[in-house]
């Protein structure tokens, strides 16, 4: 009772330390609150607003590392979350049946930072409340048990696991051999072009020589200071051939850019899941939706 | 301010105030007995409403029974006993009431046919208030000369000639129902349908899907196009629909099928048989469809057919003439190579069918109406499909189907959360044969056409709160006007015109 007499008696004497604190706290909920859209318009994540594309009776495969620990501090890593469920998303509202593998099977390891608040996505947020979705990450199929011919699509995810388990599977670049051969439509984005590395083309040659394609940048992986992982897409994917196209932005993060070469098709980074899978449903020969 | 104060001042004011709030409570009274006794009639005519079920006559009997006799016997006491301040009882219920029709006006899609309604209880309220602070203005609020005793009195005679009034026609039940019914019977062969302007209409009179909904039946528009009239799929229960509209059944040049799924076909056999003895019609009921129609019709012949027999020993050819009984498929036979038909060319009415995408049900058709620059197009079942576009293109109204995915994923988390494997598989199953929202808003929009109707929900779309979640992001991709159909809407198009006008036939 007393405390809120003297409550009472001051309310006339505006408390100017009270004041700023409020203000402060305004200022700091208010840029918490409008960070995640100001990163999006910078071009993180930004919205798909092309042509949408679907592919009635289609099957896809997406292919994720296995792979869960990053540096010789061991921080937990994985699949980057967007690169597994903006295409796991977009290809099922492309009415396309999705299933989910990776290089050891079973849990599909997803890096956590990408699903912290500021990077999370529209297509994370539905991921954790979709039990379809969860089974499908826990009881992933192992590369080794899968026909690769049996899909449309094979969409190879990235994240900084991908560096150290798709690039040296050759059993992954066997099934991805055999897909390309069965004249199906390949892509990936990130870290997970990678995968590409150990596929041969028709003719037994390297699939990425002389093939035009994108994958995260090395300006990417020394901006983020993650240089520890024994592959880097744009170093390992130039040796072997590829001729490499990027976009750049004054942080490579933020920037977009996919390539189309005939059935290969692929995405710089994280922003690129959405767009490339509707690509890869278009090559494969979808229709506008 | 002032003025009006001065006004209400006048002695002779106060007393029409009072004599009119005292007409006011008679009719409150009458009103609330009329509820009371016929529940049914007066939602009718003073509602325009259906009564929904045992639960809404038990609550229009009681909650509207006792609003309007609560206002009654308020109005009239106060005017009676001069007691001006019990009349600030009413006009704080008008207002409510007010209050509320007002929200259901700009929340719920329903017809605005409560507008008169709305207008009475505005000026009631109105003139209640003005009575109440005129007589205080008169009296100064000094204390009435009755004595509360002698309200209650008053007030309990009233309750008696109330409680008689009421038994008595009770008493009086079937005498009562005749006469209405004598009235009702008149107003049912009206034919509205004859009156409409020369032009292009399409009328929804089922909008629903498999699943059941309380304001949708199975799936059935119905298009006038200048003399001709067409009834397009005819889902389970939407041949009541088409008679509750009054649509004029023995008229129907042709019924037109979409595909043979079951919630577009459920209705035929019933149509047919009423189609044949409405007319009477002495030719059986054309019904345009898919390859399979034969085998649907000669299935629903079949099944009617103990019935016919049984009709046609029972009546005279002036009511069940054998000749027109049930109904003769006629399958679309060839579509040209932009994947359209022509089902229908005369009197400047062009109906085409054109393949839409519904597999496994395969073919599938879509419908286009072209009459004197007016257009009409109905999609059927279909996932996004270029036919259609090029089909719809600058459409005047394109009724559209619709899935919304986001909430059959929460009906499949749903049931798999229950165990319910067989439902959980059927909302997998069905996204890859039917449109999403949007994407029905981005053919509209291609496809310039000037308004979209939605008219097959999937999941069920029950009440007007759910719109937006259904709707998602197509109203920000088309812009034009989107209508969510509920059975009984109207879309007249009058010839040679750009309009479109929206009425109610439910």
């Amino acid at each position: 009772m007393l405390q809120e007499h003297k409550l009472f008696k001051n309310r006339n004497k505006p408390n100017r330390k009270a004041i700023i604190a409020a203000l402060l706290l305004l200022g700091v909920v208010g840029t918490l609150v409008s960070l995640p859209s100001l990163l999006q318009r910078l071009g993180l994540h930004a919205d798909y607003v092309g042509q949408r594309y679907l592919l009635k009776d289609g099957r896809a495969l997406i292919v994720t590392t296995s792979h869960d620990r990053l540096g010789p501090n061991g921080d937990a890593t994985g699949v980057f979350g967007s690169e597994l469920t903006a295409p796991y998303y977009e290809l099922r509202d492309g009415r396309v049946a999705v299933d989910v593998a990776s290089i050891q099977g079973g849990p599909v390891p997803i890096d956590p930072q990408s699903f912290n608040p500021l990077l999370k996505t529209r297509y994370d947020d539905k991921s954790v409340d979709d039990p379809v979705f969860l089974e499908k990450i826990k009881n992933s199929l192992k590369v080794d048990d899968v026909d690769f011919t049996h899909y449309d699509i094979i969409f190879l995810a990235g994240g900084w696991g991908a560096a150290y388990d798709l690039g040296q599977s050759s059993t992954l670049g066997r099934k991805v051999s055999e897909a390309w051969a069965a004249g199906k439509t390949i892509g990936g984005v990130c870290h997970g072009p990678l995968g590409l590395l150990q596929a041969v083309d028709e003719h037994g040659l390297p699939l990425v020589k002389g093939r035009h394609l994108t994958a995260v940048t090395d300006k990417q992986v020394q901006e983020l200071n993650i240089t520890m992982t024994p592959m880097h897409p744009e170093r390992d994917l130039r040796a072997a051939g590829a001729k490499f196209e990027s976009a750049t932005a004054f942080r490579d993060f933020f920037a977009n850019h996919v390539v189309t070469d005939g059935r290969l098709i692929t995405g710089q980074n994280q922003n690129a899941g959405a767009e490339v899978a509707n690509v890869m449903m278009k090559v494969a020969g979808g229709v506008r939706r | 301010m002032t003025s009006l104060r001065s006004f209400l001042r006048h002695t002779h004011v106060e007393v029409g105030l009072r004599w009119s709030s005292t007409g006011l409570g008679l009719v409150f009274l009458l009103v609330g007995m009329g509820f009371a006794i016929l529940p049914e009639v007066l939602s009718t005519i003073l509602l325009a409403a259906e009564p929904a079920r045992a639960v809404g006559i038990n609550s229009l009997r009681g909650d509207f029974g006792g609003l309007f006799l609560g206002l009654g016997f308020f109005t009239l006491g106060a005017t009676t006993a001069e007691k001006h301040l019990l009349l600030w009882v009413p006009v704080t219920f008008l207002a409510l009431v007010l209050l509320g029709r007002g929200l259901s006006v700009v929340v719920d899609d329903l017809p605005v046919v409560t507008a008169r309604a709305m207008a009475f209880e505005a000026v009631a309220c109105a003139v209640l208030a003005m009575s109440a602070w005129s007589s205080s203005l008169r009296t100064g609020g000094r204390a009435s000369t009755l004595s509360t005793s002698a309200l209650v009195r008053r007030a309990l005679v009233v309750v008696a000639i109330v409680v008689i009034i009421v038994a008595s026609a009770f008493f009086a039940e079937r005498k009562l129902g005749l006469v209405l019914y004598a009235r009702g019977t008149q107003a049912m062969s009206a034919d509205p349908w004859g009156q409409l302007d020369d032009g292009l209409h399409v009328a929804l009179a089922g909008t629903g899907a498999p699943m059941p909904e309380q304001r949708r039946r199975g799936g059935c528009s119905v298009v006038v196009a200048g003399k001709h009239l067409f009834v397009v799929d005819n889902g389970p229960g939407s041949t009541h629909s088409l008679e509750m509209m009054r649509v004029p059944l023995q008229n129907i040049d042709a019924v037109l099928l979409t595909h043979l799924h079951s919630d577009h076909i459920g209705g035929l056999g019933e149509l047919m048989l009423k189609a044949w003895t409405r007319g009477p019609r002495l030719q059986p009921l054309p019904i345009v469809g898919p390859r399979g129609v034969d085998e649907v019709v000669a299935g629903f012949n079949a099944a009617y057919a103990i019935d016919t027999e049984l009709r046609i020993a029972h009546h005279p050819p002036i009511l069940a003439p054998p000749s027109g009984a049930g109904g003769v498929a006629s399958p679309i036979a060839a579509f040209d190579a932009s994947g359209s038909a022509v089902v229908f060319d005369a009197d400047g009415v062009k109906v085409t069918a054109f393949l839409v995408d519904h597999r496994p049900v395969d073919p599938a058709v879509g419908y286009r109406f072209d009459y004197k620059g007016r257009s009409v197009v109905i999609s059927g079942d279909t996932l996004p499909s270029e036919v259609l576009r090029r089909h719809a293109q600058d459409a005047d109204v394109l009724l559209h189907e619709a899935l919304q995915p986001d909430m059959l994923d929460l009906v499949q988390h749903a049931a798999i959360a229950q165990g319910q494997a067989n439902v959980a598989q059927l909302a997998e199953d069905i996204r890859d044969y039917h449109t999403f929202p949007e994407e029905v808003a981005r053919i509209a929009k291609e496809a310039d056409v000037k308004n979209l109707v939605f008219h097959h929900f999937l999941p069920q779309v029950p009440v007007r709160i759910l719109h937006g979640a259904f709707l998602g992001d197509a109203p920000d991709i088309f812009e034009g006007p989107i209508t969510m159909g509920v059975d009984g809407m109207l879309f007249s198009l009058p010839a040679n015109a750009a309009n479109v006008e929206m009425g109610w036939t439910l």
